[in-house]
């Protein structure tokens, strides 16, 4: 069996072994129960939960793979798991990047936002004033709580990224190139968020095209942060960068956001998948910028 | 570096610990599908099991991490094994990295062991007063485990530059010390001393401080990273121009 034959027959172990035990076991039930997600904050912890744990699946889905192909379970170096953390030859800045970016995307979105539904603005809601108190300047500590919260609790991110960026990607890479791999990989791992998003995780129930306009907003955003999160993980040959980018990412670090209330959108303001398109707009930039410089500086190296 | 963690990894027998953690986990994961509780109602068994089970984790992975502190150094010491690494072209500080990244990562596993613990019990649970009770303990994990790396903080300098032998000896006449402190104070102390300690101070302070007291928390672990790494320094430049460590 040729080298890209095995590599093939891995991913694809991999992947059936990731989808079955995710969706089967911990986003199907949602659907089959016909849960809705709550849109506001008071969403059951339980479920939250649950989705965490589903969030490890990738990466038992990966060491099955290993085991069962018997590619072994090197730590480090060529087709490892990728748990080495390097800081030579400037690698530490893949570090750096990963704590700051997710800052940088999610506060210019929220700049965007306001831009286009300024109504959303209060400075004044409830639930900030019952976590900064009085004293407003106590927002600035927010972000960066969120980050260093992020990083300390990056094992939920680690079980996504050592399975899709530690493991799918770099076969991925190999069979198809980077230009095709991230493509395809971005969309492979927003179907897998598809139950989710489909119970309104994502972006809500109440939206034009309910699911299907969802799913291909989960899967293009996939796209955009898989192009980042593979872009780091390839330069810095360790997967925690990418661990600690979605982690620090899914909090949410963000001053502007803290000052908005969503419900308060009106008209297509209120429209989560409309609304996407412009939030998402610095994601979609630094993914293209990316993109272009590992085409022109990496590709053919 | 890699060969140095390896070393240890081999040192405290880490294979061993690596299946026999992850088979409890899938036993306790288990466990939560066929018994996840109820939901407390009048006349029903409360499901107590999550305030046994996880701090029954992390009390376990505490005192793995207190004695790999320990063991990583006296393997090195049975087997001559800081003379070699001497002997070896690298970096004269990377023998008391490698001791500081080992527990560094020992600690980051456990706290995420400990995490993962929490998040089965909680998402397989049928019982919310339950949920919220272990949601609650999983709140304090991160600054207990910041407390485990702040003791290796003090515990690796005295290991590394005296030796097992020697620093474990200071180690208990401290402790003892500390535990002939407290006897003492119970048996002659003056106890209304404790009578004054007002808890309601306390429970005010926590509700007009809510703020400060998130900040705390979020900064400790940083703080904390920052005494370890403190800690390494001050090891290396103890050990600067010392031959052979020991």
């Amino acid at each position: 069996m040729t080298e890209k034959k095995t590599e093939a027959k891995r991913l694809i172990i991999f992947l059936i072994i990731t989808f079955a035990i995710t969706w089967g076991l911990f986003f199907f039930p949602y659907v089959h129960a016909g849960y809705i997600w709550a849109e506001s904050n008071d969403t059951s912890g339980d479920i939250d939960s649950l989705v965490a744990l589903g969030m490890f699946v990738p990466t038992l889905g990966m060491l099955l793979a290993r085991y069962i192909t018997k590619e072994g379970f090197t730590v480090t170096g060529k087709d490892s798991m990728m748990l080495g953390m390097y800081f030579k030859d400037k690698k530490w800045i893949y570090l750096l990047l990963a704590v700051l970016l997710p800052y940088i995307y999610t506060e210019l979105g929220c700049v965007i936002r306001l831009i286009i539904a300024p109504e959303i603005y209060d400075p004044n809601n409830e639930q900030l004033i019952e976590i900064i108190g009085p004293e407003k300047t106590n927002i600035l500590i927010i972000p960066i709580a969120l980050i260093i919260s992020g990083i300390f609790g990056s094992c939920t991110a680690f079980g996504e990224e050592e399975g899709w960026r530690g493991y799918m990607m770099p076969k991925m890479i190999k069979l198809w190139g980077f230009k095709k791999a991230v493509l395809i990989g971005g969309f492979v791992w927003g179907m897998w968020h598809w139950p989710l998003t489909y119970v309104g995780h994502n972006f809500g129930t109440d939206y034009i095209g309910y699911p299907f306009t969802g799913f291909l907003a989960m899967s293009f955003m996939c796209i955009m942060m898989g192009i980042m999160l593979t872009y780091i993980t390839v330069k810095s040959g360790s997967i925690w960068p990418a661990t600690i980018l979605h982690a620090v990412s899914n909090c949410g670090p963000s001053i502007l956001a803290c000052l908005t209330d969503p419900k308060k959108a009106a008209g297509w303001h209120a429209n989560s998948i409309l609304t996407f398109g412009f939030t998402t707009f610095p994601m979609l930039v630094l993914a293209v910028f990316f993109f272009v410089r590992y085409m022109k500086n990496d590709a053919v190296a | 570096m890699a060969g140095l963690l390896y070393k240890d990894f081999v040192g405290i027998k880490g294979r061993t610990h690596v299946i026999v953690l992850s088979i409890f986990t899938l036993v306790f994961l288990a466990f939560r599908v066929l018994f996840p509780g109820n939901s407390g109602e009048v006349g029903e068994f409360f499901d107590y099991s999550g305030i046994v089970f996880v701090p029954m984790i992390v009390v376990v992975t505490i005192m793995l991490i207190s004695r790999a502190t320990t063991m990583i150094i006296a393997n090195d010491e049975k087997h001559n094994a800081m003379q070699f690494t001497k002997s070896l072209p690298l970096d004269k500080n990377s023998y008391i990295a490698s001791k500081y990244i080992f527990i560094g990562i020992m600690t980051y596993v456990f706290y995420s062991l400990s995490c993962v613990w929490g998040t089965i019990f909680i998402s397989l649970s049928a019982d919310e007063g339950m949920s919220d009770v272990t949601k609650a303990l999983m709140g304090v994990l991160l600054p207990v485990y910041g407390m485990m790396l702040m003791i290796a903080a003090i515990e690796l300098p005295f290991f590394i530059t005296f030796g097992i032998k020697k620093a474990g000896i200071v180690k208990n006449a401290i402790m003892e010390i500390l535990m002939f402190l407290v006897v003492g104070f119970v048996l002659f102390g003056d106890l209304d001393l404790l009578q004054h300690i007002d808890i309601e101070v306390f429970v005010h302070f926590a509700e007009t401080h809510g703020f400060a007291l998130i900040v705390l928390n979020v900064t400790q672990p940083v703080a904390v990273l920052i005494v370890y790494y403190l800690s390494y320094r001050l090891t290396c430049r103890i050990n600067k121009d010392r031959e052979v460590l020991g």
